[in-house]
């Protein structure tokens, strides 16, 4: 390469930044990631020539021309000129439609999943996400091999929603009444952000989720394997693998911070009190009931939006209903004093270390 | 106020008190007051603005307890900010204060064809505005300008109140277009053929088809929010059996042509600055003139570009798309031919023209990155991203404000007979134009690498980009002040402005500064526009002057009734 080619790739090497991702981009994990940002950088240079194209003339311009004295007299010169109007009327028609051309493939693309692609239901909800897998389970962790198509189909149970993976270059809305679709097929293992990109209310910024790409088919068949098989499991243990996939951890932590709900922490045995003003001890009927029935007893200070646990997609089982409350019983002091006695063995539940 | 050369009565001293100019039907009074209503709103819709900045200066890793405001507040405040700069602020800004105040001048009429509609225009605008305040005195709105259903249908902020006066104020700006349309039909004077009218009114002309034609639909939509949120009916929530993406298209059919009722007025006033700070004829009025229309045409079927993953068909996305790129090309055409029209000319740096060329850079970034968003593949990953918060801002806020501002400071010597001084107006100008840059460039940037937008706590890799976009923010807010306190300083200490300060060629500049409660004492005769050579400059007053005075008025330059060939 000559250095003045060079000179000139490094401008664009620093834009586009290759496998890097550049200053624009985070590093394109798809192929079709990969099309998104060749796309645009097409776009990207043609816009750029003309960009400096109409300032630089501006500039010159002003400049050249720059009045030096009020009232100097102006030498003539034509007012329009069709030839130079048409040319710029229909140069830019052409690439517009070139533009048009460019950007068609790639969307369509990114909303056909191929056939026999892995599909996963997403369900939106305020303020979290629930990933049902074909293995009839569900988490709020999006989860998939490398080089696996996965479909995704989106629907929501309240408000608009809308999933978007920054590293894939896709985002589909989670439509309420309707399933929508996109997918992708990652060829990078590792952790990328899902955010939710269409506005939903209060805690729309926090509605996110991982997307974990396992290297292989055997590290996901192990993840599946790990939340399909439940049954072997102690209370505790059961309560812990719920929190997250019943997507508790969405609005309930266990270090004692404010998210939508109450915090778990030294919540078993303490006094509530409630919107309508009575007060109530939080024993193991009330967990219940506030785990079934949400809404009959809110908490002053906080809204009734938790979801519907006691039917539909995110039903709680009885048994299931027993890991919960042993769960919440363990983030507080007392609970975890009546476990012991109990012998149901405390360790490993305590203080969670569950990261949102 | 004093006139020491012109003894006469003119529109601002002929009557006095509040009630003289609430009740008033002089276009310019009127078109004045929605100058100072638009700029109060400004401010309001500023402060909001410097908050929500505040608030994203840093992340809050999801704790409340780090943030500057609430979730619930942020969302409030960036609703209103959106709802009070987009409503009362833009849409009007152009046509109805400068175009109102300017319009019937440049006819050389007596005013617009319905005095008292415009005047009940003025009022409707301040019946919504005041709507505004009190949804948000009953509970807020936060449902983002864009009051997507079923959200909007569905939460418990006051959104009733506020969908009525938006609705009003849709009302307001399709009189405004009616009374425009109308006045330019019928009381253009002899002599004035449709291409012996300044662009200014063939942008007036094509921004107020799209009022009367888009904003009823808008009002339609709205009032459909309420049936559902009042009377159950279902039209938007699947819940009660309704379709959310059957709101968005009717949102969007207007909404989109809104956004060309916000830019073809700013492009109307670059027009005008072009021409007369070059000292030039403009160069390719026609290209121009047809161009307004062709995007007032093609504003009303490309709003589907919104919705590429809204879950509407695969087919209509591309269709969409195509359509969508038609309008970017008389956009275009206009850009070139303004820079065309400097060719050769002589090229002041007035205040007027330093916004108008920094719209050059501003509208440049702005429409460019229209192209990013209109191609299918690119829009997936950039749509509701921070790419399309900076996109619309370089368009809103880089482009029509600042040619607002362009006009503001062009007509001001019309409006209050007084002159700002040019060195803070420059400067002010150019604090503004870093600040704004420094705002919104790295928006762009967030917003590629996946800031979505309307997000009160974001992830710490985009805490740079928010960082500079803050600060940037400051420097803007600054700027804008300072352009402000510099006109409202001209009252105090300004020189007395000549009629035609600039060297304008147009009809409102006939006339003495400010204008005569009548406008004209004389009607004037129409010649070209942009005929730069009807004037010349007089040292002695610091304007410009007839070069043949017509015998009856020295404002009023004499035009060979030959040369009015056009057609009509
Ligand atoms: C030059 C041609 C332009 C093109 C091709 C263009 C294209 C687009 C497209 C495709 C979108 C949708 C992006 C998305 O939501 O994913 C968009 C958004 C937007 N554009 Fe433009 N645009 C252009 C000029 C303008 C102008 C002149 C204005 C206003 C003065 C404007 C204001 C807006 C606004 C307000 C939005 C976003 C609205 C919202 O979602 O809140 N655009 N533009
Ligand atoms: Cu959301
Ligand atoms: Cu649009």
């Amino acid at each position: 390469m000559s250095p003045f080619a060079l000179l000139a790739a490094a401008p664009a090497a620093l834009l586009q930044g290759g496998q890097g991702g550049g200053i624009f981009f985070p590093r394109p994990v798809t192929e079709a990631a990969a099309e998104h940002d060749r796309v645009f950088f097409l776009i990207f240079w043609i816009a750029a020539f003309f960009f400096a194209l109409i300032n630089v003339g501006a500039v010159v311009f002003a400049v050249r021309y720059r009045r030096r004295r009020k009232g100097e007299p102006v030498e003539k010169s034509p007012s329009h000129n069709t030839r130079l109007e048409l040319v710029w009327t229909i140069i830019p028609t052409i690439i517009v439609c070139y533009l048009f051309w460019s950007g068609l493939k790639g969307y369509v693309d990114r909303r056909t999943a191929p056939p026999g692609a892995y599909t996963i239901y997403v369900t939106g909800q305020k303020w979290a996400w629930s990933f049902a897998y074909p293995e009839g389970f569900a988490s709020n962790e999006l989860h998939a091999p490398v080089g696996r198509p996965v479909k995704l189909v989106l629907t929501s149970n309240d408000v608009l929603h809308s999933v978007f993976i920054p590293a894939f270059r896709i985002k589909m809305d989670a439509v309420p009444g309707r399933y929508t679709e996109t997918w992708f097929k990652a060829d990078e293992a590792g952790r990328y952000n899902l955010f939710c990109a269409e506005y939903c209310g209060s805690q729309h910024s926090l509605m996110s989720a991982p997307v974990i790409i396992h290297r292989d088919r055997k590290t996901f068949d192990d993840w599946v394997k790990s939340q399909t098989d439940l049954s072997d499991l102690s209370p505790l243990e059961l309560g812990q693998r719920l929190y997250t996939l019943k997507t508790c951890s969405s609005c309930h932590s266990t270090d004692g911070s404010k998210i939508v709900g109450p915090s778990f922490k030294d919540l078993y045995l303490s006094e509530r009190e409630l919107e309508d003003g009575s007060t109530v001890t939080a024993d193991e009927d009330y967990l219940r009931r506030s785990i079934l029935q949400s809404t009959a007893q809110v908490v002053k200070g906080f809204s009734p939006a938790m979801p519907d646990f006691s039917a539909g997609p995110l039903k709680v089982q009885p048994n299931e209903l027993i890991g919960l409350i042993t769960f919440i019983k363990a983030q507080s002091e007392a609970g975890r004093a009546e476990l012991e006695a109990a012998g149901a063995g405390a360790e490993g539940g305590g203080e969670q270390q569950e990261q949102q | 106020m004093t006139h020491a050369h012109d003894p006469s009565l003119n529109y601002l001293n002929c009557r006095k008190g509040l009630r003289s100019w609430l009740g008033t039907l002089d276009h310019k009074r009127i078109g004045v007051m929605y100058m100072w209503s638009i700029i109060a709103s400004m401010i309001l819709g500023g402060i909001l603005a410097m908050l929500i900045r505040a608030e994203l200066w840093a992340p809050n890793n999801g704790d409340p307890a780090q943030a500057v405001l609430s979730q619930d507040t942020y969302n409030q405040f960036f609703t209103l900010h959106g709802a009070i700069m987009i409503f009362l602020v833009i849409i009007p800004s152009i046509p109805a204060a400068l175009g109102n105040f300017v319009l019937p001048m440049m006819l050389g009429a007596k005013d617009v064809a319905f005095p008292r509609i415009n005047r009940l225009s003025y009022h409707l605008y301040l019946i919504g505005a005041a709507l505004l305040v009190v949804s948000i005195l009953t509970g807020g709105l936060d449902t983002g300008w864009t009051f997507y259903a079923p959200y909007s249908t569905t939460t418990e902020t006051s959104v009733v109140v506020a969908v009525f006066g938006a609705f009003v104020l849709g009302f307001s700006s399709i009189f405004t277009g009616l009374n425009f349309i109308v006045t330019i039909h019928k009381m253009r004077p002899p002599g004035m053929g449709w291409f012996k009218m300044p662009l200014f009114l063939w942008a007036l002309y094509a921004t107020s088809i799209i009022q009367i034609l888009a904003t009823p639909v808008l009002g339609l939509a709205l009032m459909l929010i309420a049936v559902e949120r009042i009377m159950g009916v279902g039209i938007f929530n699947p819940e009660l059996g309704g379709d959310p993406v059957l709101f968005q298209h009717l949102f969007w059919f207007y909404s989109h042509p809104a956004v060309y009722v916000m830019i073809l007025p700013a492009m109307g006033v670059l027009s005008e600055c072009f021409a007369t700070f070059s000292r030039k004829h403009i160069f390719g009025y026609r290209f121009i003139a047809y161009s307004s229309i062709a995007i007032a045409i093609f504003s009303f079927i490309v709003w589907g570009h919104h919705m590429f993953v809204s879950g509407q068909s695969q087919l209509a996305s591309v269709i969409f798309s195509a359509l969508t790129f038609s309008v970017a090309i008389p956009s275009a055409i206009k850009v070139f031919n303004w820079v065309a029209t400097m060719y050769k000319g002589s090229v002041s740096l007035d205040t007027p023209m330093l916004y108008a060329l920094s719209v050059i850079w501003l509208f440049g970034i702005g429409g460019l990155t229209g192209l990013f968003l209109a191609t299918l593949s690119t829009d997936i990953h950039l749509h509701d991203t921070y790419f399309v918060v900076a996109h619309f801002h370089f368009v809103m806020v880089g482009s029509a404000l600042f040619s607002f501002l362009a006009g503001v400071h062009y007509w001001w010597p019309k409006m209050f007979g007084v002159m700002y001084r040019e060195w803070p107006g420059r400067i002010a100008c150019a604090v503004s134009f870093v600040g704004f840059n420094l705002t919104f460039i790295p928006q762009f940037l967030a917003g590629t690498h996946g800031m979505p937008r309307r997000y009160w706590d974001y992830h710490p890799m985009y805490e740079p980009y928010n960082k500079v976009s803050t600060i940037g923010a400051v420097i803007l807010g600054l700027g804008l002040v300072w352009a402000l306190v510099n006109l409202l300083r001209s009252f105090g200490s300004g020189r007395q402005a000549p009629a035609n300060p600039w060297g304008a060629a147009t009809l409102e500049w006939m006339t003495p500064s400010p204008a005569p409660p009548h406008n004209f004492d004389f009607a004037p005769a129409v010649g070209d526009p942009y005929d730069m050579d009807l004037v010349r400059y007089d040292e002695s007053i610091d304007g410009y002057v007839p070069v043949r005075p017509h015998p009856d008025d020295p404002h009023i330059p004499l035009v060979e009734p030959a040369e009015q060939e056009d057609e009509q």
